[in-house]
Order: C-alpha cells, then sequence, then structure tokens
C-alpha cells in the first residue's frame, strides 16, 4: 500500500534541467519565483514551455486553462488533422498576440524539439503509451489524459521509461485534485467510515450504442488516417470511427469503463490505499455490441475484490446523468461522492470528512495543471503520478478483460499477471501495426 | 379509421424449390450459416455478427476445447477467398487460443509483406518458442513499416538470439535511419532488463 506522503523523485537530472531552463531564459524574461538555493546562480526563468499532442475535445480544456498561467507558454501544437492543428495554433497564436506556436503533424518532431519542457498527450488512447514514452526519451515531463494506456502492459513501460529518465508524469484524472474528493479519500483512510466492507461506483452510459457505421468512406482533406490509426490493427477511414467517438472502440479506448472509470475508480484506489495495488480478483458480465462500429461495453458491471475483503462494483447508470459517482459503504453507514455533491446516510459524516481531524494526511493538490507543473520545477512526484494513473487504469483494464470473458478472473498485483489464466494474460498487451513499436 | 394498404407478399409467387430428395430436403430445411465459414467473408463495414458468435464461442470454450477451436480457426484462415478483414479477425482469435498448431499457417502470412502486421496479431501474444525462429527468418525478409513492427515485436519477446541480425540492421547504409536507430534500441533492450 502507498505511503500518503508525496516522495521526492531523485532520478532526475538535474542538469537537463538547467540546461533546458536556460533555453526558455533565453526566449523569454520573467521573474522567477523560485528560491535561488535550487538553481544556483544562474536561476533560469520560471517559464514552462509546453507542447500538445493532439488538439481535440479533451486538448482545448487543456489550452484554456494552460493559457491562464502566466508562467506557462503553449509553444508547438501537433495534430494528424491539419485542420484541428491549425485552429489551435490560431487560438493560442491571438492569445498571445503573436503568430509563435509551432505547428506540426508528426508527434516525434515535437518530442524533439528543443526548448519544449513540458508535453500533453492527449491524443486517443491507443496513443497514449507511444508518444508519452517518445516525449520521456527526449527528456521531457508529460501530463498524459486518462486512461493512462491502452492496455496493462503499455501501463507498465510507461511507469518504467518515466522513472529510467527521471520525467514528471502526471495523469489527467484531475478528481485528486479537487478538495470534495481528496478529503472524503482522506476520511476514509483515517478509517472514518470503520471498517471499509464495499465501494460501489456509477458511470455514465455508453452513449454510442449499436448503428454506427463502419463502411469505408474516403478520407477527408486534411487528415493522415494512417497516422491516426498508429498502432492499431488496419481498418478502412470511416468518420464516425474517428474524432471522439473513437473511445468506443476497442481497438483505439475502452469506453466508458476507462472514460469515467479511470475518474472514480481512482478515487477508490485512493481511499483503498492502492495506489502501488490493485485488486486479487475480478468478475465482469458486461454486454457488447454484436455488430456495428462500436464494440466496447453498452452495460458495464464488473465487480473487484481486493486482499484485504474489500469489494468495488463499477457498473453503468441509466438515469442520464453525465457524471459518475461513488458510494463507501463502512460499519458507520455510507459516504457518497460525486463531482456535484457529496452525501452520507448521516449528516455528521460530511462534517467529519471536511474537519480533516485524521491524523494520516494524503498529499493534496488544487489545481492539477499547477500541481503538474510545480512537480516539474521541484522534481517531486504529482498528485497523480504516472504509477497511480498505471494502477487505476489497470482496475478499468481488468474490469473490462472480465466482462469480455464474461468470467471471473485472479489478478496478482504484484507480478500485474493473471493467476492460472493463459487466455486472460494474453489480453494483457496488445500487437502494433508496423513501424509502431514499444522499443 | 381507413387501414393501411400494405401490398401483401405473395409467397406462393415465389415457389421456393424444396428439393424432392428426402434428405436433401431435410438439409434444406435444416441449413443455417456456420459463423466459423461466414467470417471468412467479414468485410470492413459489413455485418460482423458471425464474427461476434465466434468470439463468444472462443472465450467461453474451456481450456481443453481449445485446441478443437484452434483447429476451425485454421479451417477458417486456410479458405482461399477468405477477405482482409477476415483474416484479422482469425488472427486476432488466434492469439486468444492459438498453440503450436497454429505457427505454420500464420507463418506464411509473416512472411508476406501485406498480411506480415495481421500474422503478428496472433504472434505477438503467442508463448511458443517457435515463433521467435519465424521472427528471426522474417527479419531477413521484410522491409520497411513491416520489419519496423517486427524489431519491436522481436524485442518485446525478448528474444536474445535475434542481437547479431538486429547488429547487421542497425550498420546496414541501405536501411532508413529510422529502422537503424530501432534495431539499436532493440539490441540495448534486449541486452538489458531495465527497458524501456
Amino acid at each position: 500500500m502507498s505511503s500518503a506522503l508525496t516522495p521526492s523523485l531523485e532520478l532526475l537530472s538535474r542538469r537537463g534541467f538547467l540546461k533546458r531552463s536556460a533555453i526558455a531564459s533565453a526566449a523569454v524574461a520573467l521573474p522567477s519565483i523560485l528560491p535561488s538555493r535550487l538553481f544556483g546562480q544562474n536561476a533560469p526563468s520560471n517559464q514552462i514551455n509546453v507542447g500538445i499532442i493532439g488538439t481535440g475535445n479533451i486538448a482545448q480544456g487543456h489550452m484554456e486553462t494552460m493559457l491562464g498561467f502566466s508562467d506557462v507558454r503553449i509553444a508547438a501544437v501537433c495534430d494528424v488533422d491539419r485542420f484541428r492543428r491549425e485552429a489551435a495554433a490560431d487560438k493560442i497564436n491571438t492569445y498571445y498576440g503573436n503568430k509563435d506556436c509551432a505547428i506540426m503533424r508528426d508527434f516525434r518532431e515535437l518530442a524533439a524539439r528543443p526548448g519544449i519542457d513540458a508535453i500533453f498527450v492527449c491524443t486517443p488512447d491507443n496513443w497514449h503509451a507511444l508518444t508519452a514514452i517518445e516525449a520521456i526519451r527526449n527528456g521531457k515531463d508529460v501530463y498524459v489524459e486518462k486512461p493512462l494506456t491502452l492496455t496493462i502492459e503499455e501501463g507498465r513501460a510507461l511507469v518504467t521509461a518515466a522513472r529510467k529518465h527521471g520525467r514528471i508524469v502526471q495523469t489527467g484524472t484531475q478528481q485528486r485534485s479537487s478538495k470534495r474528493f481528496h478529503d472524503t479519500a482522506e476520511f476514509i483512510r483515517n478509517g472514518g467510515m470503520g471498517k471499509l466492507e464495499r465501494i460501489e461506483i456509477l458511470i455514465p452510459a455508453n452513449n454510442k450504442y449499436t448503428g454506427g457505421s463502419w463502411q469505408p468512406e474516403p478520407v477527408p482533406e486534411g487528415l493522415d488516417w494512417d497516422m491516426w490509426l498508429g498502432p492499431a490493427p488496419f481498418s478502412p477511414f470511416n468518420r464516425q470511427a474517428c474524432h471522439y467517438n473513437f473511445r468506443f472502440i476497442l481497438d483505439y479506448a475502452a469506453g466508458q469503463t476507462t472514460n469515467w472509470g479511470a475518474h472514480y475508480i481512482d478515487i477508490a484506489q485512493w481511499a483503498l490505499g492502492a495506489d502501488d495495488s490493485g485488486p486479487v480478483e475480478v468478475e465482469g458480465h458486461g454486454e457488447f455490441p454484436t455488430t456495428g462500429l462500436f464494440t466496447t461495453a453498452t452495460k458495464v458491471d464488473f465487480t473487484c475484490r481486493y486482499a484485504g475483503g474489500e469489494q468495488l462494483r463499477c457498473r453503468t447508470r441509466y438515469d442520464g446523468i453525465s457524471d459518475g459517482n461513488v458510494r463507501f459503504f463502512g460499519e458507520r453507514g455510507w459516504i457518497d461522492v460525486s463531482r456535484s455533491a457529496s452525501t452520507a446516510s448521516a449528516p455528521e459524516i460530511l462534517r467529519e470528512v471536511t474537519a480533516r481531524k485524521g491524523a494520516l494526511k494524503l498529499a493534496s493538490s488544487a489545481n492539477h495543471h499547477d500541481n503538474f507543473f510545480q512537480s516539474m520545477r521541484t522534481r517531486s512526484l504529482p498528485i497523480s503520478d504516472v504509477e497511480i494513473g498505471h494502477r487505476t487504469t489497470t482496475v478499468c483494464n481488468l474490469g473490462n478483460i472480465a466482462m469480455l470473458l464474461d468470467r471471473k478472473v485472479r489478478w496478482d498485483p504484484k507480478k500485474e499477471s493473471f493467476v492460472d489464466d493463459p487466455l486472460a494474460d494474453r489480453m494483457r498487451a496488445r500487437s502494433m501495426r508496423g513501424p509502431w513499436s514499444m522499443v | 379509421m381507413p387501414q393501411a394498404t400494405e401490398p401483401v407478399p405473395n409467397l406462393q409467387a415465389a415457389k421456393p424449390k424444396a428439393p424432392a430428395d428426402y434428405k436433401d430436403r431435410e438439409a434444406w430445411f435444416t441449413a443455417s450459416p456456420d459463423p466459423w465459414k461466414e467470417v471468412a467473408r467479414l468485410q470492413f463495414g459489413g455485418d460482423r455478427t458471425f464474427a461476434t458468435t465466434v468470439h463468444r464461442m472462443i472465450v467461453h470454450a474451456e481450456r481443453d476445447q481449445w485446441p478443437v477451436v484452434e483447429k476451425r480457426l485454421l479451417q477458417t484462415l486456410g479458405d482461399p477467398e477468405i477477405s482482409e478483414a477476415g483474416r484479422q479477425f482469425v488472427c486476432r482469435m488466434l492469439g486468444l487460443v492459438g498453440t503450436e498448431v497454429c505457427v505454420p499457417a500464420v507463418a506464411k502470412l509473416l512472411m508476406n509483406e501485406p498480411t506480415a502486421d495481421v500474422a503478428r496479431l496472433t504472434f505477438d501474444v503467442l508463448p511458443v518458442a517457435s515463433v521467435d525462429e519465424h521472427y528471426r527468418a522474417a527479419l531477413g525478409r521484410l522491409k520497411g513499416a513491416p520489419r519496423a513492427g517486427l524489431i519491436g515485436s522481436i524485442a518485446r519477446r525478448g528474444d536474445a538470439r535475434a542481437v547479431d541480425a538486429l547488429a547487421v540492421i542497425a550498420v546496414d547504409a541501405n536501411e532508413t535511419a529510422a529502422i537503424r536507430a530501432l534495431a539499436e534500441r532493440a539490441i540495448k533492450k534486449l541486452n538489458s532488463t531495465s527497458t524501456p
């Protein structure tokens, strides 16, 4: 089980940081907010230069947030869709009042670009591990959107790469930077509900059922479809298979199980103290479309059992609410937390949550982006460190595998392999279409 | 209220031709498509219900039933008219339950550049030692993107016996810089356990 404190990251190269920061310093001189003792006499500029890979739906929010940071500069954008990358650059240039934002099609060019300190990976899930690892190899810190990776094996490879190269990697599970979720997890960890018995998670329904067409269509001008597909098995272009909808096709993502599950299971993992571990058994019985374009579960229902006996059930909600929630059941009753509200079986429970009287204090963050940038500056682990993101995504992927197999699977969270289950073990990884690989 | 006037189909006019022979007639009544054969006709954009049926049969099959499942998949793979989408599907399924038995058939796909990536859908997750031999053999045959993908697969499987062949690629002036660099990284990975 993980420590409640954020350890410092000692693997990082201070020389490399100074070198990169010096480049930034030469470009724009801003007052440093860092104590000079951190960097000696040649204190670099405090500005962080960011590149964004993937400029679609989720990247828009990141751009708008980062444009509000005076000490962060979005210096480059990359997308395989020319219309999207140009629109993103226009937006950034308009805000800054210049034409400095670099535009590129190939993420490898951005990863290797000098002067970029951090890269935001906002691609479809299919690409997360490859783009993030390429950035890490090139000495960049990385913010990876959730779910961290498409497969369990890719998640471990990403963690290994981050540690090997000493890079900061923040997972985009921003609920960890919400006081509501933080205080609830801390309350549970301090035994506030007494012995924790079970956790119930509801996630929004898959809003792409059957009926999507996968009839081949001409690739529209401006889109590099082969690059969009990347490591996924070949499939001809179809508009419904591409932007946004990718998340409902198993070759590119894993549906609401990872889309929303990554947020709410993450809070459960936090409350369980399982940030470096996971369940030992998962049973799943979902429903999947039998034909058409979409392949991810339309009904999610899986139950995890942890070594301590706690059970976590994650299932689809059908009330049309576009949010999840996590409800913890313990000896004292229950407490339920979502993005909009906290409720409990008794009002005093909620008062105790906000009072934060427990001895164990979980690491806290008031802003997910700022936490990432501060982690870059201090070279300490961020609130949603890559290992945490990997473990949460693993739970989601275990749920998906159990549902696809329509049965129970046993999992060894230490070895990160299934127990006596060769079929499930083959689903930990995927083959990558050439030229792509994790090498 | 007036009734909607839908034209009533004249079923008699269709004159279904049931065979006169008793056995043929019985077969005519009971015949239905075999999903294991139908998946060979799977098209991108087409009905994939048969593929779903086969997938579910595979994941529900008990371990001692895998040999039969594998055999049926290989029969489908051997269909000379198999479609591109059908071949991709079958190779994925062999990746789930395949054994040494499927290696020769899939190895033929591996040696052919247009189908090499599809072959790796099976081989990459197949815990069978002979796969490594076929991967090494293919290393000298494939070019371009299929070769790059293959190098990644070799490194992932940890086949240290491929290092010599990779070393040749890493210094091959006729090879692209990207693949030479990839070969170098693969060698490093194979020589080290702290990867990627």
